[in-house]
């Protein structure tokens, strides 16, 4: 453990990765984590949270939780309010995980990933902070052709939505406001390999896995219709993005843009991982498999299935590309011992199989809605 | 009036329900789109403040509140407001309500005929509101539709995180009685929103966006 007791500005620790980040810095250091919240009243929510996750890692009781000072979160342009409370904790590094996703409201976007950006690097700047951590996506890249480097990327000539160019904007203005900077780049966080406990809101293969169980286990279908290209799906599990964000912050001393995702060669294509749904959970008797939606006889559908497939075709299109991230800093870390956990189709199971478990609608879906034979037999689904 | 009473607790707390909500939808079409308050929701009004003239069956119930916050929130006398709340987001709910309870075999004959009615009334005030839509949100923006979903997106939003929030009691109450369960009714309710906006002009991508960010926070 790294022993320091310089302070640290953390936005975002509300949610699911930064969260996650929350709990590694409470187990990396001994300096005050300040967290900006909309909300400070929610404070002891977002302990129980964290705490949560200390918890699983068998740090409860080792922790002090009052090293997590939360205060408000000042209005756009304000940030300047947090300089006195900065100074007095001592911090000298920001951790911006905060963020926008909805990336059907542009305003939205630009507010909490541009915005808020350029507020924190203001602060950054004005009180000559050490580091500013920034976490972005691997997809920031948009469609780009060939191989994703660990560098700032030109416009492609298509952005998957609105979120990701956001976020590529924002790298741009971490990277020119001349700050040291280290940008952790994530693909899609799943739940935890050891044992698939997700914290996080349904996005990714959860969006997948939820929209399924509101769409889907209203009654039993025996022929169902799927998009899923045999392309790996760029998975990675919170323990691994843990792991390799705490990691990257601790070697990484000078300026770098790390990827954070498994190894290609382990990772499950998005067939499998469809497959495994269907076959595990809604077991229909055929399975047609289509590589885009414009495929998908969609008049000929139930409304309810064909509005799944609109529901997740945002998510299968981006899966639709082959996405190739580098991965030297990532490699770097591995090397430097850093245990790493890739996502497998078995790892995945673990994640699906306790979001089955936990969901009500599914496990009635299971005990009520399947035909007779297929309750208590191994389904045999015919893939066409 | 009906010729039969709903004596059900459970169906007169539904009716209860939806009458508060019929009657404000009724009293802001009438003082900003009058041509939504057609003759059938005139007489869905008048059938249902015969059968629960009063909120007594809701007032005891973990209901009242939600439901009292979700109306105060709907209150608003401002024309776009009304037909994208009112008009396409909670005809579309009451549609889905009204449809499922009509069907279930649960149901009591007085209650079905009511839904029944509820559902014409439903469809007919939806014929004027898709006329009224594409009156004020004309396809000439670029990209098309544009207008029309940065509306929806921005003041359905807070509505509609709000019910969320009757989503629990509305299974506790309901989906045992009826077969509704909120999920179910969000499920459709899309489905439905989908067809009508991207009929519309709205763009398919960004309003799945946003209704899966309303969907996950149920």
């Amino acid at each position: 453990m790294t022993s320091t007791c310089s302070g640290t500005l953390l936005v975002g620790a509300t949610g699911h990765l930064g969260g996650l980040v929350a709990s590694g810095l409470l187990a990396d250091g001994h300096g005050t984590i300040v967290v900006p919240m909309r909300d400070p009243a929610k404070r002891p929510e977002m302990l129980a949270q964290i705490g949560e996750e200390l918890d699983r890692e068998g740090l409860s009781g080792e922790i002090d939780l009052s090293r997590l000072v939360a205060v408000p979160l000042p209005s756009p342009g304000r940030f300047h309010e947090l300089d006195e409370t900065l100074v007095r904790f001592g911090v000298d590094e920001i951790v911006h995980c905060a963020g926008s996703v909805d990336y059907f409201d542009p305003i939205r976007l630009k507010e909490a990933n541009i915005d808020l950006t350029a507020d924190l690097l203001e602060v950054a700047k004005r009180l000559r902070l050490r580091r500013f951590i920034y976490l972005s996506t691997a997809f920031s890249s948009g469609y780009a052709e060939g191989r994703v480097l660990e560098r700032l990327h030109p416009s492609p000539k298509l952005d998957p939505t609105e979120y990701t160019r956001s976020k590529r904007e924002a790298e741009f203005l971490v990277v020119a406001s001349g700050v040291p900077h280290l940008i952790v780049r994530p693909s899609i966080v799943i739940g935890d390999s050891r044992d698939g406990r997700y914290t996080g809101k349904p996005y990714g293969l959860y969006q997948f896995w939820f929209s399924g169980e509101r769409f889907l286990s209203d009654r039993y279908r025996d022929v169902m219709h799927i998009v899923a290209p045999s392309r790996a799906l760029p998975l990675l599990h919170q323990d691994a993005f843990k792991q390799g964000f705490m990691a990257a912050r601790r070697h990484f001393t000078e300026n770098a843009i790390v990827h954070l995702c498994s190894r290609p060669d382990k990772l499950p294509t998005v067939r499998a991982l469809f497959t495994l749904w269907f076959e595990s959970v809604m077991c229909p008797q055929q399975l047609h498999h289509y590589d885009r939606i414009e495929d998908v006889p969609l008049d000929g559908l139930d409304h309810r299935l064909r509005t799944w497939l609109e529901f997740t075709a945002v998510n299968t299109e981006i899966s639709c590309h082959s996405w190739n991230f580098e991965s030297t800093n990532l490699d770097i870390l591995r090397a430097a011992g850093l245990t790493f956990a890739d996502a497998t189709l078995d790892t995945v199971r673990l994640c699906q199989d306790r979001f089955v478990a936990q969901s009500s609608r599914l496990t009635a879906y299971l005990r009520d809605s399947l035909p007779q034979p297929l309750r208590s037999a191994d389904t045999v689904v015919e893939s066409i | 009036m009906t010729d039969l009473a709903v004596t059900n607790g459970q169906e007169r707390l539904l009716l209860t329900i939806l009458r508060s909500f019929e009657a404000l939808a009724a009293d802001q079409y009438h003082r900003t789109i009058g041509v939504l308050l057609g003759d059938e929701k005139h007489h869905l009004l008048e059938q249902l403040d015969a059968q629960v003239p009063t909120d007594e069956a809701l007032e005891t119930t973990d209901l009242a509140p939600p439901v009292k916050h979700l109306l105060t929130l709907l209150r608003s006398q401002d024309k776009i407001q009304v037909l994208i709340v009112q008009g396409l987001i909670l005809e579309l709910l009451g549609q889905t309500i009204y449809k499922t309870v009509s069907e279930s075999a649960a149901s009591s004959p007085a209650m079905r005929r009511l839904c029944d009615q509820g559902l014409h009334a439903n469809a007919e005030t939806r014929r004027h509101v898709v006329e009224a839509l594409r009156q004020e949100f004309p396809q000439r923006d670029n990209p098309p539709g544009a207008d029309l979903l940065d509306a929806l997106i921005a003041r359905s939003g807070p509505v509609l995180d709000q019910l969320n929030t009757l989503g629990e009691g509305l299974d506790q109450h309901f989906g045992e009685a009826f077969g509704i369960h909120f999920a179910d009714l969000m499920a459709e309710f899309a489905s439905e929103l989908l067809v009508v906006c991207t009929g519309l002009g709205a763009d398919r991508r960004r309003l799945v966006g946003f209704l899966t960010r309303i969907m996950m926070a149920g």
